[in-house]
């Protein structure tokens, strides 16, 4: 049974914020971002019938954003983007102090310098806050790869944030994809 | 997620960062915590990974926190609750219909000192000053002219918008105008339709003639406190 239509709204409504959160870290650019939502909203409203009630609402969005940007990827054929860091400052500027600021510019552009896997992943886990099951299960992948493409979206982050790590060797760090 | 042979040294970024999200299991974890009470090393490797990731939130913070741009709510189908809007500005409308029923004292006939529509479509000085001088819900008469702002709200462009009734003479219209350029640029504008004395929204409808226009127009409300800011600095 699908979910009557004024709730199935409320619930997309409700998950602008992060829809557009999600659709801004896979698109890397703030254009690219906003289109890639509107589509999701729109596409969302029109495939509402195929959404079961009592599923993760946030997950069934999020697989359904993700198909559209792979669509796009492919029709565009994928190619390096140009971060333009006076956008990624403005970005983060209502952010309270100005180091804090900066480290989070310096952040997002570290973020979306990521290969898309590892953003992809990484958005799902660090931004919207679901397990590795849930991630992997969204992306067709075993847990063991969102665990290893997390861990070295974190570690590329932090290098590019704080620096070179002072004690060198980071363990054994795994590169299956 | 083998638990056993980490020591600080050999202990993955894998092991680490899977901790931080609550992955790993129970007497992983503990274990995870007992070498790094241990190791003033890996309490920095681990608060490394740990502000990876709160900054990357931290970077989208500004965006969780900015409006959803209006052409992403209407792809969405979210339709603007104009009883919640109506409801809200409740003393406006009481003060609209008061206005009606006791008769505010015009002089002039004709919607014709309403608006001087050229240079497109901009308010006259009447209207002008009455938008930039009254509350929503109060009421001035200038020129002739009363207007009742009903109430405050931010457009799509960030520009500072009101939705508002006029009277001149026997004619009573309703609008929406958006500050630019130092101008009120009209928006919409027709007639109002009162039904025995009150205005259709006082029923709680959508207020046909500017409805269009606020689909088009409405991103944000302009809560009270703001827009006795914007009032005290004639909305410039």
């Amino acid at each position: 049974m699908a979910a009557s239509e004024a709730e199935f709204r409320r619930m997309l409504v409700e998950m602008l914020p992060r829809l557009r959160r999600y659709a801004h870290a896979l698109a890397r650019e703030p254009e690219a971002g906003e289109d890639l939502a509107q589509s999701a909203a729109a596409h969302a409203l029109r495939q509402q019938a195929f959404y079961t009630p009592g599923l993760r609402f946030d997950v069934w969005l999020f697989r359904l954003t993700r198909n559209l940007w792979i669509d796009q990827l492919r029709r565009s054929g994928a190619r390096p983007e140009v971060v333009d860091t006076d956008t990624v400052l403005r970005a983060a500027e209502p952010a309270v102090d100005m180091e804090r600021r900066l480290m989070a510019a310096r952040a997002l552009t570290a973020f979306r310098a990521l290969p898309d896997a590892l953003r992809e992943t990484a958005a799902l886990v660090l931004l919207e806050g679901l397990t590795y099951q849930e991630t992997a299960q969204l992306l067709g992948v075993p847990i063991g790869t969102v665990m290893s493409r997390v861990s070295r979206a974190r570690a590329s982050i932090a290098r590019f944030v704080l620096g070179e790590a002072p004690h060198g060797g980071h363990g054994l760090e795994r590169h299956d994809h | 997620m083998a638990a056993t042979g980490w020591s600080a040294m050999t202990i993955s970024d894998d092991i680490l960062s899977a901790y931080l999200d609550g992955e790993l299991e129970p007497a992983e974890a503990e274990r995870v915590r007992t070498l790094v009470e241990r190791d003033a090393g890996l309490v920095e490797r681990l608060a490394r990974l740990e502000q990876a990731g709160v900054l990357t939130r931290a970077a989208f913070a500004p965006l969780m926190a900015s409006p959803a741009p209006h052409a992403l709510r209407v792809a969405s189908g979210e339709r603007f609750d104009w009883k919640r809007i109506v409801a809200r500005s409740a003393t406006a409308l009481a003060a609209c219909a008061a206005g009606i029923v006791l008769g505010v004292s015009l002089r002039g006939e004709g919607a014709g000192r309403l608006f001087a529509l050229d240079r497109g479509m901009l308010a006259a000085p009447a209207l002008a000053s009455g938008l930039d001088t009254t509350m929503s819900g109060a009421s001035s008469v200038r020129g002739g002219v009363a207007v009742t702002p009903v109430y405050s709200f931010r457009d799509v462009d960030g520009r500072a918008c009101r939705v508002f009734r006029s009277e001149a003479g026997a004619t009573v219209l309703e609008g929406a105008a958006c500050r630019e350029g130092g101008a009120w640029r009209i928006e919409a504008l027709a007639p109002a339709v009162a039904v025995e004395g009150r205005f259709s929204q006082a029923s709680g409808d959508e207020p046909a003639a500017v409805a269009g226009a606020m689909d088009r127009l409405w991103a944000d409300e302009i809560a009270a406190e703001e827009e006795a800011i914007l009032t005290d600095h004639d909305w410039r």
